[in-house]
């Protein structure tokens, strides 16, 4: 990819001027739909890197994070075709690289999906400061859940998996998801009234 | 959409992991609607397991998708390698069907324009999967024939994996003959010969060459056939019994050769 790094600038310089624009994601994504490789590079080179980084917070396996990669963008050129245009493509490229990371996660039954990455960091009394007095009790209460707790929100929460997904991906029960979720809003309930 | 954009400073230690659970929640968050931060955290990335995700999409975007009767062979167990190796012939194989149509057809045919038409469909019959085989997997036909050259496979075992896509055309035709032939035991003699000849055929390709083999082969076959009909009058002594056995050991031997190489193989591995 990056030995031909120069003339795919040229290719791409070439695209834009001709256009008189910048290509946006959602034009590379028909673009893809109709068989053109380089459109992909472009969303490649565009969303894979934050891509990377995202699912860093989430896998601590670099072999893992490559291949949900890999079939990520795989399942991009073939389901380019099937997208229907109305939604953000880095939400649409999240969604299928999220769930490649919890099938991954799935087949492997020794795997600690949050082995190796950082613990988080408690927050200084400055960053408290920065995060603005709404929300500062709401974050002050996410960040004290229990690591378990947690990490039943992020999957839920931010990343949008449904409850079955979740409970592939951190090895629990579907009924345990449900029973964390639950304690995890009471808690933050509490901590916002 | 919000003109606020997060420093380097942040995604920097939002990438290293150095932010606190629900400052990454909300930089993640802006993350997800924000072209520009999203270019800003790319310096970030690991350029190293990037490039190597790449060449696996373009890996699997320049693979050939696997056909129908590919993905059967690998439902009945073949492994996806042995599937494509059998399988890799499929222009080639094309010509082959058509071959195989014709033969049919021929014996079709004959058997409306003359009562002698078996001896004939007999003769050729089995001589179509040898021809068709050892053509389809020769140099120049087929794509694969250097690679396969120079892959280190046994070579018994890649003689019966190309003989794969020929058995359901072969079972066809001896369908279609038993329907046209009086007596569906006679059509099913030349199977058997037919095999063997394919086998022995691309057995003895390695040595002399696809040609010279086939050559060889339908010259030995035809001058069987003949002194079969000169000696007994009837050209389905060359189908006796005997040449029945005979065919049958050798496609046994090698069916047998095939399994210990792959056994061999598997150990290697």
């Amino acid at each position: 990819m990056f030995m031909n790094r120069s003339s795919r600038f040229l290719d791409r310089l070439f695209r834009t001027v001709r256009q008189g624009v910048i290509v946006d994601d959602a034009a590379l994504i028909r673009l893809t739909a109709r068989g053109d490789q380089n459109a992909l590079a472009e969303l490649y080179e565009r969303h894979a890197p934050w891509l990377q980084v995202r699912l860093r917070r989430r896998c601590g396996d670099d072999d893992v994070i490559a291949e949900a990669l890999q079939e990520t963008f795989v399942a991009a050129w073939r389901g380019a075709g099937r997208w229907r245009g109305d939604g953000d493509v880095a939400a649409w490229l999240w969604g299928i690289a999220v769930r490649r990371l919890v099938d991954l996660i799935a087949k492997r039954p020794a795997h600690r999906p949050l082995a190796n990455v950082p613990d988080p960091v408690v927050a200084s009394a400055e960053d408290e400061l920065l995060l603005g007095v709404e929300y500062a009790e709401l974050s002050t209460a996410l960040n004290r859940l229990s690591p378990e707790l947690h990490a039943v929100v992020q999957a839920t929460v931010l990343d949008g998996l449904t409850t079955r997904e979740a409970g592939r991906l951190l090895h629990i029960p579907q009924g345990t998801v449900k029973t964390r979720m639950a304690r995890a809003r009471t808690l933050l309930r509490e901590a916002l009234s | 959409m919000t003109d606020w954009h997060a420093d380097d400073a942040l995604l920097s230690a939002y990438a290293q992991g150095r932010l606190d659970r629900a400052r990454a929640a909300s930089v993640e968050q802006h993350l997800a609607g924000c072209a520009l931060c999203r270019g800003g955290i790319a310096s970030h990335a690991d350029p190293a397991l990037l490039a190597r995700a790449w060449v696996d999409v373009v890996d699997v975007l320049d693979r050939p998708r696997q056909s129908a009767f590919e993905r059967v062979l690998i439902a009945l167990g073949l492994s996806t390698h042995a599937a494509r190796l059998a399988t890799g012939a499929s222009a080639a194989r094309r010509a082959w069907v058509a071959g195989c149509m014709l033969v049919a057809a021929f014996a079709i045919v004959a058997r409306y324009t003359d009562g002698r038409a078996t001896i004939w469909f007999l003769t050729v019959a089995p001589l179509v999967p040898l021809t068709g085989v050892a053509l389809a997997y020769g140099p120049g036909a087929f794509p694969m024939y250097d690679v396969v050259a120079a892959a280190p496979y046994p070579r018994i075992r890649l003689v019966l994996l190309r003989c794969l896509p020929v058995l359901p055309m072969t079972a066809l035709l001896l369908v279609v003959g038993g329907v046209v032939l009086p007596g569906t035991a006679q059509a099913a003699l030349w199977l058997l010969p037919g095999l063997a000849l394919a086998v022995l055929g691309l057995a003895v390709e390695r040595f002399v060459g696809a040609r010279t083999s086939i050559i060889g082969l339908a010259g030995l076959w035809i001058s069987a056939v003949t002194a079969a009909r000169v000696s007994t009058g009837s050209v389905l002594s060359a189908f006796s019994p005997a040449v029945q056995v005979l065919s049958l050991v050798i496609v046994i031997v090698a069916v047998t050769a095939a399994v210990i190489g792959a056994g061999r193989t598997r150990r290697l591995l």
